[in-house]
C-alpha cells in the first residue's frame, strides 16, 4: 500500500515542479514583453514631445537648468545684482522728475495763491477794527484754502503725469528679467543656463558648414559623441555615413570644433547626433 | 533556480534602462550654420627672391577656381594675422590657432623659388580644425606653366575634400570669328590664354574633344561641303574623316573614344549615324521623316539623346542603341535643342526657346524632373558639361556679342570667361590638358 502513496507523492512533486517551470517561463515571457513595450514603444511616443527652441550660445550649459527661456538676455544671469540698480534708479528718477516740475513752477506764478495770503493779513489788519464781522473773513479764508488745495492737486497731477512719461520712455530690460529668466522650457533645476543637449545641438549647427548645392541630395549622417565628466570630447565616430565623403567631412569638421564643453557636465555624456539638412531643403 | 531568475530580472531591467537612456540622447541637426566652407588662401611666399608676378598669378588662379566651385567662402585677407607672412610647408610651421580665430576651417599655404627660368612651387592644404596636412604637392616647371600648376592644385583640393577631382586643369574649345572667319580656338578653363588652332578661312562648327583630350573633331566648310575633320592638338595634324554628301555635323565621341555619333544627310534627310574614327559607317540610328540632329551619348554608351521634329516641334528623344527603340523625352516648350548628357548620367542639359530667347534647362533621362537653370533675356545655347559634371559651359549673347559663360550644374555662379572681342560660341570642355 505504501508504494502507491509514494508514487502519488512523486507524481504530485513532478506536477508541482512542472507548474513552477511554467510560472517561471510565463514570468520570463512577461518580462520580455515588458522590455519590448517599454524599450521600443515608449521612446517613440516621447520623441515628438521635445520642445523646439533656439539656444543662445552665450548661455552656458548646466546640469540642472531651471525653468525659463534659453534665449533670454545674457544680462539676466545676475538678477540679484540687477535688482539693485532698479532700486537705485528710483532716486535717480526723482531728480529727473524734479526739473520737469519746473513747468508747474511756472504755474507757481499762480502761486498767486500766496498773493491772497498777503492780501488776507492786509484785510485782517484792516478788518479787526470792525471786530463784529468775523464771518466774511472765515469764508474768505476757506475759499483761499480750497484754492490752495486745488492748486496742490493740479501740481500733484502734473507731477504724476511727468513721472509716468519718464517711466514710459525708460528702457525696459527689468521687466523681461522678471518674466523670462535664463533656463529651458520645462527645466526643473535651479541653475541659470541651458541643458547640455540643447547647447551642443546649437553649437554643432552653427559650426556645420555645408555648401548649398549639397542640401538637395538627401544626405544624412549620424555621429556618436562621447564627453567625459569634465566636458572633454573623448571619442567620436561616424556610426552611419551619408555615402558622400565631402558631406561626411563637413560633419566631422563641425564635431571636431567641439573639443571641450564650456562647463563640466559632472557625468559622462554620450550622444547620437544626426546631421540631416532637411529643414534647409524645405526653405 | 531563484538565483537564475534574479539575474535574469536584473539583466532585463538594466537593458531596459540602458535602452531608454540611449534613445533619449539623440539629437538632430537640420540647419547648417554656414553654406560654404571658410577657407583662408594666403599668398605664396618666396624661399629667397620675391617675384610679385608669381604670387599674383597663383593667388588669382586659385581664388577664381575655388570661387567657381561654390564650396568655399574665402576669408578676407585683410584679417590675416602674422602667420600669413610665415612660410608653412609643414604643419609644425603653421600657427593653427590664428586661423581658427579667424573662423577658417581650411587653409592654403605655399612657397616658391625661381632659378634659371625654372619655378619650384610648393602648395599645401591644411585642415585647421584637426591641425593636419590634407594635401600637398611640389611643382616644378617653366614660368609659363605657373597657371597650370595652380589649376592642378585646385583640382587636388577638390579631390581631397570631395573625393572627386576637379576640372580646372583643362581646356575649352570654342568657335570665334575674331579673325574674320569662324575658326576654332582653345583657352584655359577660366578663359585665359585663348589661341586659334585652325585656319580654314571658312566656317568651323561643333567641336568635341576626344576622351583623352588630345584630339578634337569639328565640322568645316573649307571644301564647300560641311565635312568632319579631326585634329591632333599637339602636332597640329589634321584629317578629313567624313565627307559624306550633305551634312556631316554635330559629331560626338563615345566615352571610349572608338566611335562617333553624328548627323548625316547622305540620303536627303538628316539622320543620326554611328561612324568609326576612320569615317566608316557603322550604324544608322534613326530613320524617320523629320530632321534628327545634335546627338549626345549616355555615359555608358548604350543610348543617344538627340533633337527631332518628327512629332511637330523640335523636342528631345532618346534612342536605345541596343534594341533600336526611340522614346520622346521632352513635352514642354516648343523648341528644345542642343542636349548634352552629364558625365554621371543623371541629367541632360539643353536649351529651350521661350518668350523670344533661349534658356538652359536640365531634365532627368526618365523625363520626370525638369529644372530651369538660367533665366532672363539673352540666348543661352550650346551647353556642354565639364568632365567632372560640376559645371556647364555655354554661349550667351546678353551683351550683344556671343560670349562663353560657365556656371555650376545647379545654375548658380554664372560668369563670362571668354575675353575675345568677337562672337564666341559652340564651346566644348576637354577631359584633360
Amino acid at each position: 500500500m505504501s508504494e502507491p502513496v509514494s508514487s502519488r507523492r512523486s507524481l504530485s512533486h513532478r506536477n508541482n515542479a512542472g507548474i513552477g517551470r511554467m510560472l517561471v517561463l510565463s514570468l520570463i515571457l512577461h518580462l520580455v514583453l515588458f522590455v519590448l513595450v517599454g524599450g521600443f514603444l515608449v521612446p517613440r511616443f516621447e520623441q515628438p514631445k521635445k520642445p523646439v527652441y533656439f539656444v543662445d550660445l552665450m548661455q552656458k550649459p548646466v546640469a540642472k537648468p531651471r525653468s525659463g527661456r534659453p534665449d533670454a538676455p545674457a544680462s539676466q544671469k545676475k538678477p540679484t545684482t540687477k535688482k539693485k540698480p532698479v532700486v537705485k534708479q528710483e532716486p535717480k528718477s526723482k531728480p529727473a522728475v524734479k526739473p520737469p516740475v519746473q513747468p508747474p513752477a511756472t504755474k507757481k506764478t499762480p502761486e498767486v495763491v500766496n498773493k491772497p495770503t498777503p492780501k488776507a493779513p492786509v484785510v485782517r489788519e484792516t478788518k479787526p477794527t470792525p471786530v463784529p464781522t468775523p464771518t466774511p473773513s472765515q469764508s474768505y479764508e476757506d475759499e483761499t484754502l480750497d484754492a490752495i488745495e486745488r492748486l496742490k492737486q493740479k501740481q500733484r497731477i502734473a507731477q504724476l503725469k511727468q513721472e509716468l512719461n519718464d517711466l514710459a520712455t525708460r528702457p525696459t530690460p527689468a521687466t523681461t528679467t522678471v518674466t523670462a529668466p535664463v533656463g529651458v522650457v520645462g527645466g526643473r533645476g535651479d541653475e541659470a543656463g541651458v541643458d547640455f543637449e540643447s547647447w551642443i545641438k546649437e553649437y554643432l549647427s552653427a559650426a556645420w558648414a555645408l555648401p548649398s548645392h549639397y542640401l538637395q541630395r538627401g544626405l544624412v549622417a549620424k555621429m556618436n559623441l562621447q564627453f567625459s565628466a569634465d566636458g572633454r570630447l573623448t571619442h567620436y565616430e561616424m556610426v552611419s555615413p551619408s555615402g558622400d565623403s565631402f558631406f561626411d567631412a563637413t560633419v566631422k569638421r563641425a564635431v571636431r570644433q567641439l573639443s571641450q564643453l564650456p562647463n563640466k557636465p559632472g557625468r559622462p555624456l554620450e550622444l547620437i547626433v544626426t546631421f540631416d539638412p532637411k529643414e534647409m531643403l524645405q526653405r | 533556480m531563484k538565483t537564475y531568475l534574479i539575474r535574469l530580472i536584473v539583466i532585463l531591467v538594466c537593458s531596459v534602462g540602458l535602452h531608454s537612456t540611449a534613445m533619449s540622447r539623440e539629437i538632430v541637426i537640420t540647419t547648417p550654420g554656414k553654406q560654404a566652407i571658410p577657407l583662408a588662401l594666403t599668398h605664396v611666399l618666396p624661399y629667397d627672391t620675391k617675384h610679385l608676378e608669381v604670387e599674383k598669378t597663383v593667388d588669382d588662379v586659385l581664388s577664381a577656381d575655388l570661387d567657381l566651385s561654390g564650396l568655399f567662402e574665402l576669408v578676407d585677407p585683410a584679417a590675416f594675422l602674422d602667420d600669413a607672412r610665415q612660410i608653412g610647408v609643414t604643419s609644425t610651421q603653421v600657427n593653427f590657432s590664428q586661423w581658427r580665430l579667424l573662423g577658417a576651417q581650411v587653409l592654403i599655404k605655399g612657397a616658391y623659388r625661381i632659378s634659371g627660368g625654372q619655378v619650384e612651387l610648393d602648395l599645401r592644404l591644411y585642415d585647421v580644425i584637426s591641425r593636419r596636412l590634407l594635401a600637398g604637392h611640389n611643382y616644378r616647371g617653366q614660368l609659363s606653366d605657373l597657371r597650370r600648376m595652380a589649376h592642378s592644385f585646385a583640382d587636388l583640393i577638390m579631390k581631397t575634400l570631395t573625393g572627386k577631382g576637379g576640372a580646372f586643369n583643362t581646356r575649352i574649345a570654342f568657335v570665334s570669328d575674331k579673325s574674320g572667319h569662324k575658326e576654332l580656338y582653345l583657352m584655359e578653363s577660366d578663359g585665359f590664354d585663348a589661341k586659334r588652332i585652325t585656319n580654314h578661312r571658312s566656317i568651323v562648327l561643333n567641336p568635341d574633344f576626344s576622351p583623352l583630350g588630345r584630339e578634337v573633331i569639328f565640322t568645316s566648310y573649307r571644301q564647300g561641303n560641311p565635312d568632319l575633320f579631326r585634329k591632333e592638338i599637339y602636332t597640329g595634324r589634321e584629317a578629313r574623316i567624313s565627307r559624306q554628301k550633305g551634312l556631316n555635323v554635330s559629331s560626338r565621341y563615345r566615352r571610349d573614344g572608338r566611335e562617333l555619333a553624328l548627323t548625316l544627310s547622305r540620303d536627303g534627310n538628316a539622320e543620326i549615324y554611328l561612324i568609326g574614327l576612320d569615317g566608316q559607317l557603322h550604324k544608322r540610328v534613326t530613320n524617320a521623316w523629320g530632321i534628327d540632329v545634335d546627338p549626345s551619348w549616355s555615359p555608358i554608351g548604350d543610348q543617344v539623346v538627340f533633337v527631332s521634329n518628327r512629332q511637330g516641334n523640335p523636342h528631345l528623344f532618346i534612342a536605345d542603341l541596343i534594341d533600336g527603340h526611340v522614346r520622346r523625352l521632352t513635352y514642354a516648350g516648343k523648341y528644345n535643342a542642343t542636349p548634352a548628357w552629364s558625365p554621371d548620367g543623371e541629367q541632360i542639359v539643353f536649351s529651350r526657346l521661350e518668350n523670344g530667347s533661349f534658356n538652359l534647362f536640365s531634365i532627368t533621362p526618365d523625363g520626370k524632373e525638369e529644372r530651369q537653370l538660367t533665366f532672363g533675356t539673352g540666348n543661352k545655347e550650346h551647353p556642354r558639361w565639364s568632365p567632372d559634371g560640376r559645371f556647364i559651359v555655354y554661349s550667351n549673347d546678353i551683351s550683344g556679342k556671343k560670349a562663353i559663360y560657365v556656371m555650376r550644374a545647379d545654375g548658380s555662379g554664372s560668369r563670362q570667361i571668354s575675353t575675345l572681342d568677337a562672337d564666341c560660341s559652340h564651346p566644348a570642355w576637354s577631359s584633360g590638358w
